[in-house]
């Protein structure tokens, strides 16, 4: 039985509760032996009087209270009424002779499958949406339900566990009674988690099929700012994050109206809290949480699906454009991080049996040079357009030699050249533009060399996510060890902190980019380790910052020292709570 | 999908940065098929009596709403 369940964070804070498995409404199942047919042009009648009463229900959603319900309500109208939708029934039920019935469901199916298949995410996510307006036609035209009867049951305090869930679903549950929501499937773009989020319901998703397995009324713990479910908690852990809600609850107005300002410790020294970003629109929303800037833009997501690598005025556009929008905040852009899990239409791959050890990261990158040297141009432009109005970085992902770092430094510093000496050959006035060039450390021969990478580099930014998974030889996307790469383990901590050495006595700034930074419980053992840069996801920023305000750099040291020195994950966190 | 409502004309667009199929703009279900995104190219093309300025008016609404 698993323990711990590791998805992605989707709406922030900690639930306590049972476990609740909805069962996902089975669009092929149900479809009843041939109904009888009547005539074509009374199924088309059908449809039509079906449709329309979709219609008149989600036009009274529309005007719900909550902004994002009644969004999300008139953006599936405008798909009700989409002019594809309509032909598409009418070839089915005037030509094709189906039942209303059964032409709702092969159209609406064959339309979620293509969004569904469609390479960028957000759109992908559509399909859901789909789904929900055929389950609304579907009832209409008088097609069982099971719902009612599954909604009957879910009484105070569940955590809902689900393969999917569609918006009309989530909005007909009582949600007063929902401590928390786990996905196997969706995303954090899902309508499900922007509603999750406006709400307050702590959600992951993403998390895989063995959470279906779960068994009802099973006591669960589900934490939506660093993305854990776990099960069955022993006294303590649940003591623990009892603890941490409690604080949580009393934390986050409060967290919530100082998210704005700087996050100060008790003896004044800043530090700056970051968000973690994948796209335009995590830029965008970034600001609501207080973010003082960007320490993860993960451009691998900005380009894809394309068929063709993204050229260098696309890239141009692309990061001017973002960086515009930091208003002079910190931009840290890292370089594609692409791998044989991770795979581009435009690269091709040969099959590798153990992507995660492959060719990945800079070792991609240095087998193609021509991909960052595109992309650290279009930055040098960014950099000299916009000058002092931007802190703008480039981190170079999976660096696990010294020899990398030299080879990718000599590549970048003949752009440079190139650069400065078109600008002097037209006689254009030359501010060489500030473009801070810094590694990733998440493999453990960069910790052990970070003395000697130190000084060919500007900064350092730890990930924890793989750091934790090459130090405990955990591949954690496979759920049934994935709880064995704890970035808390003692081990993970050594090589933080002799990262965090090597940058001190180097002079550089060191930050850390995994989702532990999230954990506002982790915050004060991240300061004693040395860390001067936190970078987050977005939704747990506000607390991360109050986590900050309430650390002692002394106190913090000691607890670093303390936590070195335990002998597994389970120990420091009983120290972290403590 | 509303802009382009109002013309006569039909419109269609294709993403050149995704190869997407050529899809007709008055559908917000096809419009969605582009997975338009920030910095992508897209093509435009119209057929019909107002053709122009539907044309004009959509490249002028796009620069605007990425600018």
């Amino acid at each position: 039985m698993i323990k711990l369940f590791h998805g992605l964070p989707a709406a922030p804070g900690v639930g306590i509760g049972h476990a609740f498995i909805y069962r996902t409404w089975q669009f092929t199942a149900l479809l009843s032996s041939k109904a009888a047919v009547t005539s074509p042009e009374q199924e088309w009648q059908h449809y039509l009087t079906a449709q329309q009463a979709v219609d008149e229900a989600l036009a009274s959603q529309a005007t719900h209270e909550n902004s994002v319900i009644a969004e999300v309500f008139t953006a599936q109208r405008a798909i009700l009424q989409d002019q594809t939708l309509l032909h598409a029934m009418q070839q089915a039920i005037l030509k094709d002779h189906l039942p209303a019935l059964n032409a709702t469901h092969t159209v609406i199916h064959h339309l979620a499958d293509l969004f569904r298949n469609l390479g960028d995410e957000y759109f992908a996510g559509r399909a859901v949406d789909i789904l929900d307006i055929g389950q609304r036609l579907l009832k209409e035209l008088g097609l069982p339900s099971h719902e009612q009867q599954q909604i009957a049951q879910i009484t105070p305090g569940t955590i809902l566990i689900a393969r999917d869930i569609t918006f009309s679903e989530i909005t007909q549950l009582p949600l007063a009674h929902l401590v928390g929501i786990a996905l196997a499937e969706s995303t954090p773009t899902a309508h499900s988690a922007i509603l999750a989020r406006s709400l307050g319901i702590p959600m992951i998703c993403t998390v895989g099929d063995a959470i279906l397995q779960l068994l009802p009324n099973q006591t669960l713990v589900i934490d939506g700012s660093v993305g854990y479910l776990l099960v069955e908690p022993t006294t303590s852990e649940l003591t623990t994050y009892q603890a941490k809600r409690q604080i949580e609850d009393d934390d986050r107005a409060l967290a919530a109206e100082h998210a704005h300002e700087l996050a100060y410790t008790q003896d004044q020294q800043w530090v700056p809290v970051l968000a973690n970003a994948n796209s335009p629109e995590d830029i965008a929303h970034i600001r609501a949480n207080g973010a003082d800037g960007v320490g993860l833009l993960r451009t691998e997501y900005l380009f894809q699906n394309r068929v063709d690598p993204p050229t260098f005025a696309d890239q141009y556009d692309t990061y001017l454009y973002l960086a515009g929008q930091m208003e002079g905040r910190q931009l840290t852009v890292r370089a594609f991080d692409i791998g044989g899990d991770k795979p581009m239409p435009y690269l091709i791959h040969s099959h590798e049996a153990n992507p995660f050890l492959g060719l990945r990261g800079a070792r991609l990158l240095l087998a193609k040079p021509d991909l960052i040297t595109t992309q650290y141009r279009a930055l040098w432009h960014v950099a000299h357009t916009l000058g002092a109005a931007v802190d703008l970085r480039f981190m170079l992902p999976m660096i696990s030699t010294v020899e990398e770092v030299r080879t990718v430094r000599a590549l970048l510093d003949e752009v440079n050249v190139e650069e400065v000496a078109k600008r002097q050959s037209t006689g254009e006035s030359l501010r060489a533009p500030m473009l801070k060039i810094g590694v990733m450390i998440e493999v453990p021969s960069a910790a052990l060399m970070a003395e000697q990478l130190a000084p060919l580099v500007d900064f350092f930014s730890i990930g924890t996510n793989d750091l934790a998974q090459y130090t405990l030889a955990t591949d954690r996307t496979n759920s049934s060890v994935a709880a064995l790469a704890d970035p808390l383990h003692p081990a993970v901590l050594r090589l933080i902190a002799m990262t965090c050495q090597a940058g001190l006595a180097a002079g550089i700034p060191v930050s850390i980019c995994g989702e532990i930074a999230g954990d506002a419980d982790a915050v004060p053992l991240l300061l004693g380790l040395g860390l001067q840069e936190l970078s987050a996801p977005a939704p747990a920023i506000p607390l991360v910052k109050e986590a900050v305000r309430r650390s002692q750099q002394a106190a913090c040291r000691t607890l670093a020292e303390q936590a070195l020195r335990c002998e597994d994950a389970v120990a420091v966190r009983v120290l972290l709570s403590s | 999908m509303q802009a382009a409502s109002q013309f006569a004309s039909n419109i269609s667009a294709q993403n050149l940065s995704r190869e997407s199929p050529l899809v007709d703009v008055k559908s917000i279900l096809q419009l969605m098929q582009l997975q338009a995104r920030y910095g992508h190219t897209l093509l435009l093309q119209a057929e019909g009596p107002d053709a122009q300025v539907a044309l004009h008016t959509l490249c002028s609404l796009l620069t605007t709403l990425s600018a």
